[in-house]
């Protein structure tokens, strides 16, 4: 009975053994890529700009035909900062975020030699750049509350706000913004792009602070989940308190409905993990691993 | 103490009509919840899978919507949910496979080889885990069992099939364990000591006889744990990758109908947020026929039970005759000597395994623990709990808990008196009428429905359709529909246990139906009822599904008012949990969470137990 029993659980072992070596014996792993939802402006951005020698982008054929090449095996994210977390936890990931939002646990590669930086955005030289938008309905009648809001937008004293890690809009009003000379009270709504967000919550403090104390009486209720819902909200606003962002630019079927403007330009960056040796790639890699058509790492050599 | 005589007659006798049509309306609500979310679900839905069309959505194999789609323009997004359909399949049976056998096995070992002290405390301990936040769950598959199933996959990912098996799987154990050693304990100790008595070794009577005795409970079980593996939301997105893709293997990005649902809710376009409803019928589809095979299997067993009843009693009025045995001894063929060796080492092998299982269990809930509490107490900081939240300052979740505290505090006050009231008539009144297998079937069906479908049907109906928009009023409406059945099951249960004797006895002394109820049922069954309170409070602290979308889900300030949005302790989790940048307030929330739910439910189990033995002694 015993020795039964011992022949079970040795045959049990062995098979579980056989199962982790096979694991483990895999030489290098494939690339994991990682991508964004579909509503994600920044989603939208990065796969319009990522083409192939034929002028193919992972959104569209050189046709003009829209379609979708993510390879199949992508792993989707939701947020900015999912991203991030998926290639800091993984040594064969890449992914793309808002340079914005670039933190020290992941590593931005080079685009065509060129890094990613507010110079070089500025002058063109890195490509993968979009701007970040702000929107409201077009000819919405605003709310006391979200004229003002928009108006510190609008004015030099955001830019200098934004100018901290992204690069300033060189059309953007040259006046600071001057507090209101009475007490305004209400909510302002502001929905949209997860890449947006942090630089929002910024803007929104540096407002308290200027606006003192007759701005106290507002309240922000932001709530970001992706280009699209802030898109959509704009859209269906009828309060007239609702405020956009997106992290691309607006598209034409949205340009009739919109009012907006651009508050800051941003650089998509290229992020692998930290342990990973790739200091350059090509936007031609970039279409290939993300179609699925390069696999590994070692072929980008 | 008032004489009966100055007790007008006419009025006590209105106040009891009044009072019996309240109690009655309160049950029907639940009736009426049903065919409202029912109603709202598919007047949105149809008309959306009606313009892509039924083949095409339901087998459709590529998902990708476009924003810009209405009812009335052309389409341009393709709306096929089939690959969702097939990764809610395997993500299910997976986790049947899991957390099924498992959790079989744990309850044999808890029911049959446990005994005194150490059974209670073990069923306790596996009752835990029922009681852990479906977020924390997918917090601990990401952070701990996504890096170990990575060196299984090809691109070191680790999120797959895999990845939700096991984390469902674990979290449907708890539901399994608790029906099965249910049923186990019922069957009659008359069958164990016949078996024993017929020479068989114990641990072979556990298998051939307890466990088939016990088939209807543990059929039960799985179909009752294939109904909260379909529904899981939350726990799924957060290990299965999420790529809307029949993956290749086990260890590759899929997505599941929940997931679908949550992922794109957010920024859904008007034919796409139709097709996300859709998704949701299908769901609501899905578990209303899961819970129809329910009451047929419990039905039919018991039909069989009572007819070998009845076959008892008959067969002592037929003639003596000689006795039949099928296959006498000396015609059946030899059975080989190593099937007979393997067979009578099955026993020992399923205690073993029964042992392993139960080891397993307890360990799962143990990483859990150890894994929430070891990362998240140290961060749990004075200034984290009580400090407001300001923009650009650091993250705090004093908001969210007087978000949570609203959130509880309206939620309970709608869903208690109906619950309750639901119950008292459904046992006092109701009992055996047709009415109130509806009404069960209403509330079992509320059970057993999707979070996400719940989220849906706040969204339209309580954020759209009443004008709520995103606030802590809509989600707590939305969740107080939620806990419902499980207020109206708790307290049945406890009405239950309060003998007749005190009621006849009040009675007799010529107290009305209302004035017993009140006065000496209630009384009696309010440790069980203060323990249904206490189990809804710890559901709705944990849900998050529902609440992103009808009630918030970014941080936000301080909620000022029921109509502002707030984000609740489970949905604040949720966002910490994804962003990278507040890993430490991410860990003290889940701590906080589990501390707060695991406190709830030990307080609801000591107050039901109270209850128990007080009525067993007194």
């Amino acid at each position: 009975m015993k020795k039964r029993i011992a022949r079970i659980i040795v045959v049990a072992m062995a098979f579980v053994g056989l199962a982790l070596s096979a694991g483990c014996t895999k030489e290098e792993k494939d690339i994991l890529v990682v991508a964004r939802e579909a509503g994600s402006g920044t989603r939208e951005a990065f796969d319009g700009m990522i083409k192939n020698t034929a002028g193919d982008s992972l959104m569209k054929t050189a046709g003009g035909i829209s379609r979708d090449a993510l390879v199949e095996t992508a792993d989707i994210q939701n947020t900015t900062n999912n991203v991030m977390m998926k290639v800091a936890g993984n040594k064969n990931a890449i992914g793309y975020i808002s340079l914005g939002s670039l933190n020290d646990t992941v590593k931005a590669v080079k685009v065509a030699g060129i890094a990613g930086s507010p110079a070089t955005v500025l002058d063109g030289s890195y490509t993968l750049q979009r701007p970040f938008v702000i929107l409201v309905r077009k000819n919405a009648a605003l709310t006391p509350a979200a004229a003002d809001f928009l108006k510190y937008l609008r004015s030099s004293s955001a830019q200098d706000i934004v100018g901290a890690k992204l690069v300033k809009q060189e059309n953007a009003s040259q006046s600071a913004y001057i507090a209101p000379a009475e007490p305004i009270s209400g909510a302002v709504v502001i929905k949209g792009s997860t890449s947006v967000d942090p630089c929002m919550d910024l803007l929104i403090a540096d407002y308290q602070k200027k606006g003192g104390s007759n701005v106290i009486g507002i309240t922000f209720n932001k709530d970001a989940q992706g280009s699209a819902a802030g898109i959509t909200a704009v859209k269906g606003d009828t309060i007239g308190n609702i405020i956009g962002m997106s992290s691309g630019a607006v598209k034409s079927a949205d340009a009739s409905a919109l009012d907006y403007f651009s508050i800051a330009l941003d650089a998509i960056a290229v992020i692998v993990n930290k342990d990973n040796t790739l200091e350059d790639i090509t936007i031609d890699q970039l279409y290939k691993i993300y179609t699925g058509g390069i696999k590994k790492f070692s072929e980008l050599a | 103490m008032r004489s009966r005589s100055s007790v007008p007659k006419k009025s006590a006798f209105h106040a009891d009509a009044v009072l019996k049509s309240v109690f009655m309306l309160s049950a029907v609500f639940a009736i009426f919840a049903v065919l409202a979310i029912f109603v709202f679900l598919f007047w949105k839905g149809i008309p959306a899978i009606a313009k892509i069309g039924l083949k095409n959505f339901l087998f459709g194999r590529v998902w990708r919507p476009s924003g810009y789609d209405t009812y009335d323009s052309g389409i341009t997004g393709s709306y096929g949910i089939f690959n969702m359909i097939a990764g809610s399949f395997a993500a299910t049976a997976g986790a049947l496979l899991i957390g099924g056998t498992t959790g079989f096995f744990t309850a044999v070992y808890i029911a049959e080889f446990c005994r005194g002290w150490f059974k209670k405390a073990l069923f306790r301990m596996v009752s835990l885990l029922a009681g852990i936040p479906s977020v924390v769950y997918g917090f601990f598959g990401l952070k701990v069992l996504l890096p170990i199933l990575g060196y299984f996959s090809d691109n070191g990912s680790g999120s797959g099939i895999m990845a939700v098996s096991v984390v469902l799987g674990v979290m449907i154990l708890p539901t399994i364990v608790a029906l099965s050693v249910n049923g186990l304990d019922s069957v009659p100790k008359s069958y164990t000591e016949g078996a024993l008595a017929l020479g068989a070794k114990y641990d072979r009577v556990v298998f051939t006889v307890n466990v088939p005795a016990a088939k209807s409970g543990i059929y039960a079980s799985l179909i009752l744990g294939t109904g909260r593996a379909i529904g899981e939301t939350m726990a799924v997105i957060m290990v299965a990758g999420n790529s809307p893709v029949i993956p290749k293997d086990l260890f590759s990005s899929f997505r599941t109908l929940t997931g679908n649902v949550v992922l794109e809710m957010g920024y859904a376009g008007e034919l796409q947020l139709g097709a996300l409803i859709g998704t949701g019928c299908v769901l609501f589809i899905v578990v209303l026929i899961i819970n129809i095979i329910f009451n047929i299997v419990r039905g039919t067993e018991e039909r069989k039970i009572k007819r070998a009843a009845k076959v008892c009693k008959v067969g002592k009025k037929k003639k003596e005759g000689p006795i039949h045995i099928d296959r006498p001894a000396d015609t059946q063929k030899p059975v080989p000597l190593w099937m007979k060796k393997v067979v009578s080492a099955l026993p020992s092998i399923g205690k073993a395994a029964s042992a392993a299982a139960s080891f397993f269990a307890f360990g799962a809930l143990l990483s859990i623990l150890l894994f929430v509490f070891i990362n998240g107490l140290p961060h749990i900081r004075w200034a984290f709990l009580t400090e407001d939240f300001r923009y650009g300052g650091p993250q705090t979740i004093f908001p969210s808990i007087i978000a949570t505290l609203l959130l509880v505090a309206v939620s309970v006050a709608v869903a208690m008196p109906l619950g309750v009231f639901a119950a008292i008539y459904m046992n006092e009144y109701a009992g055996k009428k047709k009415g109130a297998a509806y009404v069960r079937l209403a509330v079992e069906t509320l059970g057993g429905i999707p979070s996400i479908v719940y989220g849906l049907f706040g969204l339209i109906f309580f954020s759209g359709l009443l004008g709520l928009g995103t606030s802590i009023l809509a989600g707590a409406l939305t969740v107080a529909i939620m806990i419902i059945p499980v207020t109206v099951r708790a307290t049945e249960e406890s009405l239950k246990s309060v003998p007749d004797a005190l009621r006849e006895g009040s009675f007799a002394l010529g107290a009305g139906k209302v004035r017993t109820i009140f006065r000496v049922v209630v009384p009696s069954a309010m440790p069980g009822m203060v323990s249904a309170v206490i189990l809804g409070i710890s559901r709705i602290v944990s849900e998050s599904a529902p609440l992103l979308f009808t009630m918030g889900a970014s941080l936000k300030p301080t909620p000022d008012s029921l109509m502002s949005g707030g984000t609740s302790l489970a949905v604040a989790l949720y966002k910490f949990a994804g962003e990278g940048l507040h890993v430490n307030e991410a860990y003290a929330t889940a701590a906080i969470l589990v501390l707060l739910v695991l406190i709830l439910n030990t307080l609801s189990n000591r107050i039901g137990e109270r209850l128990q033995k007080k009525l067993k002694g007194g």
